[in-house]
């Protein structure tokens, strides 16, 4: 599966669960809108409903005083009015915003105005001296216009409420339907594309675990062929040695017993089968310590390794001759002793096999600390560099240096197996440390040794 | 009288470079083969008893690990000493070789000037300790 895929899957899931939760957001204040519309219709039917309850009243009162003259009436009259004052107020306040609704406020206002003017109109002619007093059913009658003109803009208002009412509870009704069938289409829609990523996910990561189960079978694999390959490495140079041990002899016997018989060019011949056994013994030898150091059980013990290096330059004190050796101090590390020995033994032996013929020539070993990052996480390590002048080697050999038979020049004059360095590689990884080379021809080898600590 | 040497190998090589080199250190013993245990046995039933036994370890019926636990569990011949000569340096079988009883181990040398010198001293340390008092 493609890392694409994932990311495109999450990232459609990630922005429907986005729209659901703004249309979430979006549904519930429409919501409130409706509501609060709604509301405002009911209240605006209500101060419909007062004010023409409130005239009622007022023209009740208003009528009562006319007859009785009670001054009670008169304030009542007086009450209603500014009720209705109110109301009318309250009315315009509701009808803010909607344009139809303002002008009939106006109107209303207008007419509620005239309305009112006339009941006034009507208590002041009956206080009048007789000389400007209309006859009183005459005002009323005539002022009945004005009172028709003003139920009939509320009946007018009120039926425009209604319908708009209607239309509002209408349209709430919609979207109270609609909104829940939206929001569970949308989670449903999230639902199939998360149990469809969890699908590919799980189907994935069996995939990863057979892979690693294949892997892991693998290495076992090699790990075994591995381990037959030195079998059989080990099996193949102990059953060589024999018969090479019997080349040896049998050629050594020759020369002695028939030696004077032999002219030179037989002896010459011989001795020079001698010493091709003799390599073939020595690198048959290599071999087995090779196999060897795969079969030992290493056990760690803690190694002085300026110890070391001297019982090396012990075993090498034939060889040590016109070469400065400087020895810095060297650490004690956890290691194992006979496999330190060889190490050195190794290096120590090749640069002094590879030194140059000159009166300047070094081998110089010091220690130093090192640590080495891996990602984020550091490793701290002892670093032995062993540097000499000889005759180094040509860097783009490097890898080849420490593998086994990768023996970079094949000089007559210099003996070796070309094992020494893949021993060393081994010792190295036995360790769980690295071994790394540099040089130039004729510029000196440099060999670094990275312990970890 | 001169000492008997019985070498048991079933290697004919081996047993003509052996043969040469107790020639070549001009040691005047009576030397001996068998090629393999059984062989050994009947030796020792039949003949008189050698004054040191060299013995490989790797020989065909009766190998020489069995053979050295049979000598040295002998009320017979449990005196003779016995050297053991193989290819094998492992630490184990070496270690194995003392533990039942074998005089010394002789790892088989690589060449002959080695082999020669080797049965020099070996001889010389025997024979000069043990048998001196005979003659």
């Amino acid at each position: 599966m493609n890392k694409r895929l994932v990311n495109i899957i999450f990232g459609i899931s990630l922005s429907v669960l986005i729209l659901l939760s703004v249309l979430t957001f979006d549904r519930l204040s429409t919501f409130k809108n409706y509501t609060n519309i709604v509301d405002n219709s009911n209240q605006i039917l209500l101060s419909i409903s007062n004010l023409k309850s409130g005239f009622n009243t007022a023209i009740a009162e208003q009528r009562s005083y006319l007859i009785t003259k009670d001054t009670t009436y008169y304030n009542n009259f007086q009450y209603e009015k500014s009720a209705l004052r109110q109301t009318l107020q309250q009315f315009k306040k509701l009808s803010r915003g909607n344009k139809v609704h303002e002008s009939y406020a106006k109107k209303l206002e207008e007419t509620a105005d005239n309305r009112i003017q006339s009941l006034l109109v009507e208590i002041i002619n009956d206080t009048a001296t007789t000389k400007y007093k209309y006859v009183q059913n005459d005002l009323i009658k005539s002022n009945e216009e004005i009172n028709k003109t003003y139920y009939e803009l509320l009946e007018t208002i009120n039926k425009h409420e209604r319908q708009l009412l209607r239309r509002r509870l209408r349209m709430k009704e919609f979207q109270e339907e609609l909104t829940p069938f939206l929001l569970f289409i949308l989670s449903l829609a999230i639902l199939g594309i998360i149990s469809y990523s969890f699908v590919l996910i799980s189907r994935e990561l069996k995939e990863r675990e057979k892979a690693t189960e294949l892997l892991k079978e693998n290495i076992e694999n090699l790990n075994r062929s591995n381990k037959d390959l030195e079998q059989y490495a080990y099996v193949a140079s102990h059953d060589l040695q024999e018969p090479l041990r019997k080349i040896r002899m049998f050629g050594d016997k020759l020369i002695k017993d028939y030696g004077d018989k032999l002219d030179e060019e037989a002896l010459n011949m011989l001795e020079r089968m001698d010493a091709s056994s003799e390599r073939m013994t020595n690198l048959i030898n290599d071999l087995l310590s090779l196999s060897k150091l795969n079969d030992e059980q290493p056990k760690l013990e803690e190694v002085k390794l300026n110890e070391v290096v001297s019982e090396v330059l012990i075993s090498l004190e034939d060889k040590i001759e016109n070469i400065e050796i400087d020895i810095g101090e060297l650490p004690v590390i956890s290691a194992v002793k006979g496999q330190m020995f060889q190490l050195f033994q190794n290096i120590i032996g090749n640069a002094l096999k590879f030194r140059k013929q000159r009166n300047d020539s070094y081998i110089r070993i010091r220690a130093y600390e090192k640590t080495m990052y891996e990602g984020d996480s550091a490793f701290e390590y002892t670093h032995i560099v062993i540097k000499d002048n000889g005759q180094g080697f040509d860097p783009q050999y490097k890898e080849k240096m420490f593998t086994i038979f990768g023996r970079l020049e094949k000089t007559a004059d210099i003996s070796g197996t070309g094992i020494g360095l893949s021993i060393c590689s081994r010792i190295m990884q036995n360790h769980g440390g690295m071994i790394d080379a540099e040089g130039k021809i004729n510029g000196g080898a440099e060999f670094h040794l990275y312990f970890p600590k | 009288m001169i000492p008997t040497i019985l070498i048991a190998e079933d290697d004919p090589d081996d047993q003509f470079l052996m043969r040469s080199a107790f020639k070549d250190i001009a040691f005047d013993c009576k030397l001996e083969f068998v090629k393999d245990g059984e062989e050994l046995s009947q030796y020792l039933k039949e003949k008189e008893l050698p004054d040191i036994i060299l013995m490989d370890l790797n020989m065909p019926k009766i190998d020489g690990r069995e053979m050295l636990k049979i000598l040295k569990s002998s009320e017979l011949y449990a005196h003779l000493p016995v050297m053991v000569i193989s290819t094998s340096t492992a630490e184990k079988e070496i270690k194995t070789a003392y533990r039942e009883g074998a005089a010394a181990y002789i790892a088989k040398p690589a060449d002959y000037d080695t082999l020669t010198e080797l049965l020099r001293n070996l001889t010389s340390f025997f024979f000069k300790s043990v048998m001196l008092p005979k003659s």
